[in-house]
């Protein structure tokens, strides 16, 4: 137990964590999975996301988005797992039979066609993707996350809708 | 004309496929309680004996790729969809033949572009020995794309492509012009790669001196397919270079335009047309808060031509020029501070030639949701140079 919070405070963050939590773990746990393509390792990221963000919860200063700052410690997280030994020997050929099932009723061909044609991009170029197009973050959040230029996100979106537009041949993305 | 898929139908499609994956309700909970005790929350469930398959391909090194030939700036800036290269763009290529050498690699400069604001380069790169050479953004872990290497499996990792084909010897490659680059690369089929740099500065020089730097990174490769940046045999070699501008001609516009639907005045058009592209910056500033806010951060302005008998919006648009990058900036304050009344943001980006005028057309849109807001059209004159 942490000793320099009052029990007071010590409630406050635990409520503030749990409402986190709920906001974006689900959100969390697809982007997650869109990333590593595998669901027990998406689940294994979105654990190890919250466990960062309930032990950092204190010192977010709000300078970002608390969106923006967990799909930063997200991002990192899916990144060392993508770095991993074992992870690299992984098949990465994309199947169909990797998703998991869809609640019935829910999906159709075409969500599973783009669903898996964002699983085939490079993986950069997924990331912007998913944290543009998905997360509905901006450019300029997406290069906080990723550390990289402004102009390297919008040619990895660009290219990644150029891809996208082969895979899923010849529809595209709008701008 | 290419169906669209819109940003909503898109999140909709993934939400729909995923629905089966449902959160863990205990999870805040359980991270709580097992911080209070400083356990771990449980175990990693990565099982590897079932998780590891690995692909094996047997490819021939030497039938790596049929050979493309050295590919040059233009073929990198043909490659976005929409672009159209103006006809004698060649000429606007200046040919450089600067050599750089580092213990892995020999690269020759051989194509320079410059604007005064925007540089271009592109470098043949050619390894000293047996070694797969990668560039631009890739890493050791990304799939070989098609076109990169070609006949490549799909779905093989540069590094087990380098493990299978080139004793696990690989090193990334880079140019570098300044702060913002953007990186490509295409492999030229013999071995050698053709590493490509797209660099916007924020000023405007008729003549720039820089350092150009190339890094060779090499890359440790572990049998097991692990894969680390070897930064103690990284190499940095640095060489001054000139650039001198084409010529270009800047077009500006200061008359106010409203969009009141979206809460915004374009304060300042700015129209800079180059031998390949007319790239341009619009400055708006806010001045209703609500309706600006409305938007979402999605605002964008789109060129388009007001003579179009396209019925859907996106084919109203001019075409694009070849800058890769468009983007939205706050020009005054942090980018993450509230917006309010009186902030500017500037709109960046670049359109065809073919669009050349005196007056243009824009229009305000949504670009999550696509509605279409006002269109107005303004007249441009020349910014003469100061002498």
């Amino acid at each position: 137990m942490r000793q320099d919070m009052a029990p007071g405070s010590q409630l406050s963050r635990e409520k503030r964590f749990e409402q986190l939590a709920q906001r974006y773990q689900e959100t969390l746990l697809r982007t997650c999975f869109l990333y590593l393509c595998d669901k027990t390792l998406a689940e294994d990221a979105v654990q190890e996301t919250f466990v960062k963000v309930y032990r950092a919860l204190d010192s977010f200063r709000g300078d970002s988005s608390e969106k923006t700052w967990i799909m930063k410690i997200a991002m990192r997280v899916c990144y060392d797992m993508n770095h991993s030994n074992w992870y690299r020997l992984m098949n990465r050929r994309i199947t169909p039979d990797m998703l998991p099932d869809a609640a019935p009723g829910t999906a159709n061909e075409e969500d599973e066609e783009l669903t898996l044609a964002v699983m085939r991009l490079p993986r950069k170029l997924r990331e912007a993707i998913l944290l543009y197009y998905y997360q509905g973050l901006k450019v300029d959040e997406i290069a906080e996350i990723l550390h990289i230029a402004h102009s390297s996100v919008s040619g990895r979106l660009k290219r990644a809708r150029m891809k996208l537009k082969e895979l899923l041949e010849g529809r595209e993305i709008d701008e | 004309m290419s169906e669209k898929i819109s940003m909503d139908r898109f999140r909709s499609a993934l939400d729909n496929r995923l629905s089966g994956l449902r959160p863990d309700a205990g999870l805040a909970q359980r991270i709580i309680r097992s911080d209070a005790d400083e356990a771990p929350v449980r175990q990693k469930s990565v099982v590897l004996a079932a998780a590891v398959v690995l692909s094996l391909f047997v490819l021939a090194a030497g039938a790596v790729a049929a050979v493309l030939g050295g590919w040059g700036i233009l073929h990198f800036a043909d490659r976005p969809v929409g672009v159209c290269l103006p006809s004698g763009s060649e000429a606007c290529i200046k040919q450089e033949n600067l050599s750089i050498e580092t213990e892995c690699v020999e690269c020759t400069i051989r194509e320079s572009y410059y604007d005064g604001k925007l540089l271009r380069l592109a470098a043949q790169v050619v390894p000293k020995e047996q070694l797969l050479l990668i560039g631009g953004d890739a890493s050791p872990a990304d799939p070989m794309e098609e076109g990169v290497y070609a006949n490549a499996a799909t779905g093989m990792s540069y590094a087990s492509y380098a493990l299978e084909n080139y004793g696990g010897k690989m090193a990334d490659i880079s140019l570098h012009a300044g702060a913002d680059d953007v990186h490509s690369f295409h492999s030229n089929g013999d071995g050698s790669i053709t590493v490509y740099t797209e660099c916007v500065f924020d000023d405007e020089l008729p003549k720039r001196d820089l350092q150009v730097k190339l890094v060779c990174m090499p890359v440790l490769l572990s049998t097991d397919g692990t894969a680390k940046y070897d930064a103690v045999f990284r190499e940095t070699v640095s060489v001054p270079m000139t650039f001198h501008a084409l010529e270009s001609k800047t077009y500006v516009c200061e008359e106010p335009m409203l969009f009141p639907a979206v809460g915004v005045r374009v304060v300042h058009v700015e129209l800079t047309a180059t031998p390949l592209e007319i790239r341009y910056a619009i400055d708006y500033e806010i001045t209703d808060l609500n309706a600006y806010l409305a938007q979402n951060d999605a605002l964008w302005f789109e060129f388009i031509d007001p003579e179009s008998t396209e019925s859907e919006y996106v084919a109203q648009r001019v075409s694009e020029g070849v800058v890769s990058s468009g983007s939205v900036g706050r020009l005054n304050g942090a980018h993450f501070q509230s917006a309010g009344v009186g902030d500017v943001y500037r709109q960046t980006g670049s359109v065809g030639l073919d669009a050349f005028g005196d007056r243009y057309t824009i229009r305000a849109y949504h670009a999550g949701n696509k509605t279409r807001f006002e269109t107005v059209t303004f007249a441009v004159s020349e910014r003469r140079q100061e002498p």
